[in-house]
């Protein structure tokens, strides 16, 4: 539904004083919000002034499902949710939570560059609702943390319970190896894993470290198991409504703000992991090759069972650029 | 765009002047701007919608609910009867009682309705019947029950952390000192409040009947040490505490004090779910008002006229001071951190103060915020819980508001009392 | 008329009333299969929410019957009888006004919400179903604001 979706002010100027509101919910001072400022200031260059770029972070304007949302109706033009939100239109996006499906940074890169991404984010049910992928920013590799016991072996999943984001691959995965899920809202869980209400979660270094939850957890294995990434979406009509000189000048800014967002995430995790490391609240736990086999031996399953939903062409495709 | 605030808000209070609710004229004067500015409105609902669907605000029917059934269930009476036996006689005995269970309790929720809804379900009645004045009971449980956001755990707290990437452990150990100056200046006030208006003069009760009506209230003790336990042990969230409560206090009332009847299910799912709606229905109407502030960049706005003026340190204190109190008339408390931080916080580092210390002065402008009108969910919650009419509370209030500034000074002017304990860590 | 008038209010009371008990149970459930069973249920967070929204979304109209939602009355409390009349037809009109506003719009909304293929993200309930409610207790608060109205419009006063 969008007739109203090109109602918005700027959207159906000559050209100029087009306003391009992006909005999300990391922290004003997150990577994320970083890149977004970055893609701003060069907007402005590019375009001269023409294009203004206001940077909303911290879900100030909308929350994650509310910005979704917003997109579509038209009543915002910008957003870059975590690539899981994206399961509301489309179930071939939850490749993001398989586990071990990707190798390393490179093969994650080489993902974003891909046909299979590009499929993805321009596909019919996201046009549909008037969205228009734009690319992906990468966040990083997850890594589990837990308080009770070291976790270096499926077995030491057993009877777990772990805070995951909400999806059913992460539920499967993680009954899998024996161990619980609960998706606390991000307000509880730094609360229920100092009180021990859930024994560990799973994250990237850099949000361990800002979301502080080294300060309340005692293990750290460092897994590269899962995926967060984000991707940057833009309301369609609002997009195809720009003069097609600007839509040029726009997409330079984004594809050279999406090449220092990427710098930065690789950068900002490595950062944060040492400062986990040299902190020392922390226990550091690295698997060896074959600790790392017997896991990629226990999520079988979970490729069995959704398979059918993401697609053999996505996974299999996704494979085939290690 | 600042003129047309100025003209939203102005609209806003004539409607509430012709005695429309609270929640529909935010609702409607926002919604009509909206409007004007080619919003699209089918996302009027959805704001409403989604600003409700956070997973911690359901502590707040939960224990709404534990609170009437209580009442219902005779687990309140059985507590004000032992409560009224072993302190009545003191002056500002209940008073005091009052405010230590609203610190306690803070310890629970992170939120201040719910400390105000689930403290007051049972004091205001205890009190009132001791003889206190209703207006300043009520304004007691308004202004006590925000004690839930300084001292640990606080949902705000959490979110000004992750918005600042700032150490919630630092943050929580920080509210500690000023949270219970804040606590031990009310009891204070109430003591010498109560020996001058000469409240809790009943008769002494003898150590019999103390016994006596302790051992029949054993049940209803024993809740906050289930809530308490129940949490601390690992065992559940504060959010689910709440309904464990609920849970505990049917159980009680039907087996032990056998007060509960099934005709007294549809009275108290009516109570729970009118009270339960107006709050939740004016969050939703706050938060879309604070939608349209954002929309217009006003933070924004005010931030770069901030930064431009040059100002010192104690008058960007003031001024931002002054910021809070009024969007806090208006915003509830997540939404002020959401929309105001990330313009203020890059200037603290200017004028040398600490994040931490700013939290702080943040969240005890958070706690007026809710004892403020037009929108002060403290008012509202005691308002619906004491069926009383909101303007009594809103009088009763003001002395309480004027120690919560004081309050507020000494924690400006003092910066170890916030950063003491965290420096510790 | 009083017959219809109970079944009206009885009708409210165990639509809000299902689903708040309904979401308030369902935290218990999840709190006891997780802490004693070991036994986490991952869609509990989200199902009780949504229907605890949707009891209290439904008690709006409940809580205007019982005139909870938050007046002020210092202006209201000085005029005469007959001002008082005005001032009530006035408040009570916006408020019709208001209902079919929100009431329309949330249809709008799941209407446009209905070939989207949205879903909820952890249970994958079509989000048109989730929105549903909006006009329904749009509509259940219109007919309690007429109700109002036509009381003020009598002149009879609220009781
Ligand atoms: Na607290
Ligand atoms: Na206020």
């Amino acid at each position: 539904g969008g007739e109203g979706s090109t109602k918005m002010e700027g959207s159906d100027s000559k050209g100029d004083d087009i306003l391009i509101r992006f909005s999300f919910v990391n922290a004003p001072m997150s990577i994320k919000a970083l890149a977004a400022e970055r893609f701003a200031e060069l907007t402005h260059e590019k375009t001269g002034g023409r294009v203004k770029v206001e940077v909303y972070p911290g879900g100030q304007l909308y929350d994650d499902d509310e910005s979704i949302d917003a997109v579509a109706a038209g009543n915002l033009e910008m957003i870059a949710p975590s690539v899981t939100k994206m399961v509301t239109f489309d179930p071939r996006w939850q490749y993001v939570d398989m586990p071990f499906l990707f190798e390393d940074e490179e093969h994650v890169l080489a993902f974003f560059d891909s046909e299979i991404a590009q499929d993805l984010l321009r596909s019919e049910i996201l046009e549909n609702n008037n969205m228009m992928g734009m690319g992906f920013w990468q966040n990083g590799f997850k890594q589990f943390t837990s308080t009770k016991i070291p976790l270096r072996e499926p077995e030491d999943f057993q009877g777990l319970i772990f805070r995951v984001q909400a999806g059913s691959v992460l539920e499967s995965t993680y009954r899998a190896i024996g161990a619980g899920t609960a998706t606390l809202s991000f307000g509880e869980t730094y609360a229920a894993l100092q009180q021990g209400t859930v024994d560990g979660t799973e994250n990237t270094f850099n949000n361990i470290e800002t979301q502080n939850y080294e300060e309340v957890q005692d293990y750290l294995t460092i897994s590269n198991h899962g995926r967060i990434d984000w991707a940057v979406f833009v309301n369609q009509p609002f997009w195809e409504g720009m003069p097609e000189d600007i839509r040029i000048q726009v997409e330079a800014a984004l594809a050279e703000a999406t090449e220092y967002m990427n710098s930065i995430a690789q950068e900002e995790n490595n950062r944060s992991f040492h400062a986990i490391k040299e902190s020392g609240n922390l226990e550091i736990i690295e698997l060896t090759k074959e600790e790392r086999q017997k896991f990629e031996l226990a999520f079988q399953s979970v490729y069995e069972e959704f398979e059918m939903v993401i697609t053999k062409e996505v996974i299999d495709g996704i494979r085939s650029l290690k | 765009m600042s003129l047309t605030i100025l003209f939203l808000l102005f609209f806003i209070l004539i409607l509430i002047l012709m005695r429309i609710p609270i929640a529909i004229s935010l609702a409607i004067a926002t919604s009509l701007f909206l409007f004007h500015d080619n919003f699209h409105m089918s996302m009027v609902p959805v704001r409403i919608f989604s600003s409700l669907t956070s997973f911690p605000l359901m502590a707040i029917p939960g224990f709404i609910l534990a609170g009437v059934v209580m009442a219902r269930g005779g687990l309140s009476k059985h507590l004000i009867m032992a409560l009224r036996a072993w302190v009545g006689h003191f002056p500002g005995g209940l008073a005091v009682v009052t405010i230590l269970a609203c610190m306690i309790f803070s310890a629970i929720s992170g939120s201040s309705p719910a400390t105000a809804a689930a403290v007051g379900a049972i004091m205001i009645p205890a009190m009132v019947a001791e003889g206190y004045d209703k207006k300043y009971t009520m304004g007691l449980i308004a202004a006590a029950g925000t004690l839930g956001i300084l001292l640990p755990p606080s949902i705000p707290l959490i979110v000004y952390g992750i918005t600042v990437e700032e150490s919630i452990g630092k943050l929580f150990m920080a509210g500690v000192i000023p949270g219970t100056i804040l606590g031990f200046t009310l009891i204070v006030s109430a003591m010498f409040y109560a020996k001058k208006r000469g409240y809790g003069i009943s008769g002494k009760t003898s150590l019999k009947d103390r016994f006596h009506v302790s051992i029949k209230a054993i049940w209803a003790l024993f809740l906050p040490v289930l809530i308490l336990g129940s949490i601390y042990s690992g065992a559940v969230t504060p959010t689910e505490s709440s309904v464990v409560a609920v849970a505990y206090a049917i159980v009680v009332s039907v087996i032990f004090y056998r007060d509960l009847k099934w005709q007294d299910i549809r009275p108290i799912m009516e109570e729970t779910i009118s009270l339960t709606s107006m709050i939740f229905l004016i969050i939703g109407s706050a938060k879309l008002f604070g939608l349209y502030l954002t929309l217009g960049q006003i933070p924004q706005q005010i931030g770069a006229w901030i930064g431009e003026s040059e100002l010192n340190k104690w008058l960007f204190i003031i001024i931002v001071n002054l910021l809070f109190f009024v969007l806090g008339t208006f915003l509830e408390s997540i939404s002020i951190i959401l929309i105001t931080l990330p313009v203020i916080f890059p200037m603290l580092a200017h004028f040398g103060i600490d994040p931490i210390h700013f939290a702080i002065i943040m969240i005890v402008n958070m706690e007026l915020a809710m004892i403020t009108p037009p929108v002060g969910l403290n008012l509202f919650v005691v308002s619906g819980i004491a069926k009383d009419r909101v303007e009594s509370v809103i009088r009763g209030v003001i002395p309480f508001f004027i120690i919560f500034i004081f309050v507020l000074v000494l924690i400006i002017l003092f910066p170890h009392l916030s950063l003491w304990l965290p420096g510790k860590m | 008329m009083d017959r219809a008038k109970k079944w009206w209010a009885l009708t409210e009371d165990l639509l809000a009333g299902t689903f708040l008990t309904v979401g308030i149970t369902l935290i218990l459930y999840g709190a006891l299969m997780r802490y004693v069973f070991s036994d986490p249920k991952a869609w509990v967070m989200e199902i009780s929410t949504y229907s605890i929204v949707w009891g209290v979304l439904l008690g709006v109209p409940i809580a205007w019957r019982n005139n909870q939602h938050i007046r002020i009355d210092i202006l209201y409390d000085k005029l005469s009888g007959s001002k008082q009349r005005l001032m009530d037809i006035f408040s009570n009109g916006v408020c019709v006004i208001f209902c079919i506003a929100f009431t329309y719009y949330g249809l709008q909304l799941v209407i446009e919400r209905y070939p989207s293929g949205m879903t909820s993200m952890d249970v994958g309930i079509p989000m048109w179903i989730v929105y549903l409610v909006l006009p329904i207790s749009g509509f259940l608060f219109l007919l309690r604001s007429v109700e109002k109205l036509v009381i003020a419009l009598k002149g009879e006063g609220e009781k």
